[in-house]
């Protein structure tokens, strides 16, 4: 394929007439045979004053128990999504499909809205951007997986006041392979502090927990932290086996819609450590979240009505996966 | 406004607490030192337990799934507006093995104190104790609880005791869920994923 290159003087002249943005890159083609694979969630309609939450079952495709090692993840995303989420397949409860299936949800009711049932799923990726989000992981790291590994991307769309969704949902989401195993796996933790309360007239209200990584020690790559529009501010620390923060925050966002992926970047967790993740959050008087809960704000997926406060960050070498509440 | 302004700036000056930092005002004596008496709830009752040396707190199952113990603390001389942080610390190595912390307003009780309101649970401390990924088991061993209480004024209020989180489950496939979670060196899976999650 040829490639055209912009000289970089160009991109500033482009930048300074003030022309728009280039178009969000929503679709992407898969990669060639023998590179990786592609999970692809066809378009679909949000109608409006709707959110639905789809979860789709993958395989990882090779034969059946041979390690697939994966060196950069690309995902592509329609405007209008709140987030999405890879997770392996684990223990089953009420969610379940067989690769190529799909359970869909509709405002809060539904399996794929009953976080219950991804518990002990470990997370393999997300991103809450719309357009394209490309992750190369650092030189030596890879993410590894089994061929016949069963998959659950789960994906999330609002088209009402707080987002919208303008043209149809769509997901695509490349793994690009590795010819041999890396020095080093990668590592997830997926984190979630549930039992949070926004009521009206909060002011700078803030929820903090800390997940330990545990042995060894370990580097952070990449992190985000995910809440819903009542959330001013969203920040992670390294904490040593003490608890105490050392050096400064790694990650700091106050987007609660369109939060950075943040990567290339390299913090280190010293041996018994971990990560403390916090939200804070503003609600002014005169508004209502949920009428039955004396118009609070409390957890839930519901962007419109409930409220989040969860951390993804990714590390090597892996030590194990990591779910903490 | 250039009078607020000024009135502020002068207050500030003074070393006055802000008026408008804490609408529900002061607990206590403002010039004498913050106390602070640890308490708890089994997430049922409302009601808050005294924790002393020796007590033995559940571990229970809370909306944000693992297992936690639901502490906080009766203070007194601190703005009623306050952070509360719990964290469980493995006494022989004085590593923490949980943290939690939430700012919220306590409710002035009848002796005077000011505790927080325990009919809702995001008000205390939800010190994630388990999944036990380290390498000491949580359930039924002793470890130190401290519990923190500050307030915009920089005012803080600090007590530790040596508790036991303890699994106390009615039901026998629960505790033995909340028992499994709580043993050392938890893997995602091991006890078939009765733990919640989020998103």
């Amino acid at each position: 394929m040829r490639r055209v290159v912009v000289p970089s003087f160009l991109l500033g002249v482009i930048a300074l007439a003030g022309c728009p943005d280039p178009k969000p890159i929503t679709q992407l083609a898969p990669p060639p045979a023998g590179q990786g694979f592609q999970l692809h969630v066809e378009p679909f309609p949000v109608a409006a004053g709707d959110e639905v939450q789809a979860c789709y079952f993958f395989e990882v495709p090779g034969e059946p128990g041979t390690d697939v090692w994966v060196s950069r993840y690309e995902m592509a995303q329609a405007v209008g999504s709140h987030h999405m989420n890879i997770f392996r397949v684990k223990t089953i409860k009420n969610l379940n499909g067989n690769p190529g299936e799909k359970v869909v949800s509709y405002n809060g009711q539904g399996e794929c809205f009953v976080s219950s049932n991804w518990s002990d799923w470990p997370l393999v990726t997300n991103t809450q951007q719309g357009s394209l989000t490309d992750w190369k992981l650092p030189d030596g790291v890879g993410a590894k997986f089994q061929a016949g590994e069963k998959l659950m991307l789960q994906t999330h769309w609002v088209n009402a006041s707080t987002q919208k969704t303008p043209e149809k949902a769509e997901v695509s989401v490349n793994f690009w392979t590795m010819a041999a195993p890396p020095a080093h796996e990668l590592g997830t933790m997926f984190a979630t502090n549930q039992n949070i309360s926004i009521c009206p007239g909060d002011v700078g209200k803030s929820f903090s927990k800390t997940c330990r990584i545990g042995t060894g020690n370990v580097n952070v790559i990449a992190a985000n932290g995910h809440f819903h529009s009542r959330g001013t501010n969203f920040e992670m620390f390294v904490v040593d086996a003490a608890g105490n923060e050392v050096g400064s925050r790694f990650y700091d966002s106050q987007s609660w819609d369109d939060p950075p992926m943040s990567r290339d970047f390299s913090v280190a967790i010293p041996e018994g450590g971990g990560v403390k993740w916090r939200c804070t959050f503003d609600f002014p008087q005169g508004g209502c979240g949920d009428p039955n809960k004396q118009c609070c704000f409390t957890f839930g997926g519901v962007v419109e009505t409930q409220e989040h406060c969860n951390a993804f960050v990714y590390f090597w070498p892996a030590t194990r996966d990591f779910n903490c509440f | 406004m250039r009078l607020a302004s000024a009135v502020a700036l002068l207050a500030l000056v003074a070393g006055c607490p802000s008026p408008t930092r804490c609408p529900a005002g002061f607990i206590g004596e403002a010039g004498a030192a913050p106390e602070a008496q640890m308490v708890f709830t089994d997430g049922v009752s409302p009601t808050l337990r005294p924790a002393t040396d020796g007590t033995v707190i559940p571990l229970e199952f809370p909306p944000q799934g693992g297992f936690v113990m639901y502490v906080g603390a009766r203070v007194r001389n601190l703005d009623a507006c306050v952070e509360i942080a719990g964290s469980l610390r493995d006494p022989t190595t004085g590593n923490e093995v949980g943290f939690d912390s939430r700012s919220t307003t306590l409710a002035r009780a009848a002796d005077g104190w000011g505790e927080p309101d325990a009919r809702n649970l995001a008000n205390v401390s939800n010190v994630n104790a388990c999944p036990a990924y380290g390498p000491r088991d949580v359930h039924a061993t002793p470890y130190d609880l401290v519990i923190r209480v500050s307030d915009g004024s920089g005012r803080v209020a600090t007590v530790t005791q040596r508790v036991t989180p303890t699994c106390v489950q009615a039901n026998a496939a629960q505790r033995a869920e909340c028992i499994c979670t709580c043993q050392a060196n938890y893997t995602l899976g091991r006890c078939n994923g009765a733990a919640d999650a989020g998103q």
